[in-house]
């Protein structure tokens, strides 16, 4: 557990600000256009030539998906700018928190989860919670097309005792063994169809978490035989961690 | 016909709100403030605003250059005649401390104003038909 000190208080709150700053003045222009797209889409549709609502259809795409970056920025950063002091943490607790949130993402794709009971960490409840449903929400996403996710929670044995492990196992699509690592990549998408929708942020940020806790997470699999996401993380997190 | 001041110094922001405004409610007469000591003194009648009518319904930016939006529900609050006005805060920044001292100085509501128009056309549409009924009470 960690104090934070009065100096990194005025770090977090300058960063918060950074951020709201951001948020605020590159949010509004955004928002403009994409609503005078919108508009000028609905208003001058007929005298508009066919490539001209191409033209027009691809920009208000391109600001909404800026619009979506520039969220996904936002959540990256708040990884640290609201970032809660550690305490002890029962990950069974924060993950049936995961799974309640994504509710009807399960029942609507029929998902079988196998769960078994995981440990208990010292860390950031929030983000514990946030970090196990990015990982159940991916493997959803990237369950193979027509057939129901099969995922596995647990716990895997550590050969070091002041480390835990677990798993977000899934018999997905799985990825080519080459991105294993560059899936962690702010802005990176393997699977850039609108079948999949997303910015590439979702990994980066449980990466950040992982982190921010002394830990680490790594993803093992190969194209069309699912995916394995381990994370590994210290039983009492390191000093200055938090 | 309902009056409706509307405090906003960005002219394609305005522009946007006007137009939400009109598509909910045609019959909303828009009287515009550029800042916030404009808006004040709207609700003061000071002029060039001593015909200015008792609005019906605030919209407020919050960032407003001048006198800052916070200035805005803090006046109106604090004085008889304008006291009882709604005041709904549009914005485009979800800053918790922001939404925290507008609920303590007596705002309404605090909107932030989504990126797709049809959007930010329901969240209007819903606050006017709180505040000052639809288009049909008033008939």
């Amino acid at each position: 557990m960690s104090e934070q000190t009065s100096g990194s208080d005025t770090g977090q709150d300058a960063l918060q600000d950074f951020l709201q700053v951001v948020s605020h003045d590159l949010g509004e222009p955004l928002r403009q256009v994409i609503s005078f797209g919108e508009i000028l889409e609905d208003e001058e549709h007929e005298r508009l030539s066919e490539s001209g609502r191409e033209y027009l259809h691809a920009m208000i795409g391109a600001g909404v998906r800026m619009r979506a970056m520039l969220d996904g920025v936002l959540q990256l950063a708040r990884v640290s700018s609201r970032a809660q002091p550690f305490a002890p943490c029962d990950l069974n607790h924060e993950r049936d928190a995961a799974l309640l949130f994504l509710e009807s993402d399960i029942r609507r794709r029929q998902a079988t989860l196998n769960l078994s009971p995981l440990p208990s960490v010292v860390g950031d409840a929030l983000q514990m919670r946030q970090l196990l449903r990015q990982l159940i929400e991916n493997a959803i996403k990237f369950a193979k097309p027509g057939e129901p996710p099969v995922i596995r929670i647990a716990e895997q044995p550590s050969s070091d005792p002041a480390w835990i492990e677990w798993v977000v196992e899934d018999e997905g699509m799985g990825i080519d063994p080459r991105y294993q690592q560059v899936i962690f990549d702010v802005f990176q998408r393997l699977n850039a169809s609108e079948a999949y929708p997303g910015v590439g942020v979702g990994l980066t940020i449980c990466q950040r978490i992982c982190e921010r806790h002394g830990g680490q997470i790594s993803a093992v699999g190969s194209e069309g035989q699912g995916l394995c996401m381990t994370v590994r993380l210290p039983q009492r997190a390191p000093p200055g961690a938090g | 016909m309902p009056d409706v001041l509307i405090a906003e110094d960005d002219p394609a922001a305005l522009h946007l709100t006007l137009k939400a405004l009109s598509i909910v409610n045609s019959r909303i007469r828009p009287h515009i403030a550029r800042n916030g000591a404009e808006a004040l003194a709207f609700l003061r009648r000071q002029a060039p605003y001593t015909g200015a009518p008792k609005p019906d319904l605030i919209v407020l930016d919050w960032n407003l250059p001048k006198v800052h939006g916070r200035e805005v529900p803090a006046v109106t609050r604090s004085t008889d005649a304008i006291r009882d006005i709604p005041i709904v805060v549009v914005t485009t920044s979800d800053a918790e401390k922001d939404r925290e001292e507008a609920a303590h100085l007596g705002v309404n509501e605090y909107v932030v104003k989504a990126p797709h128009f049809r959007d930010f056309v329901a969240s209007v549409r819903d606050f006017t038909e709180r505040y000052l009924g639809t288009e049909q009470d008033e008939e």
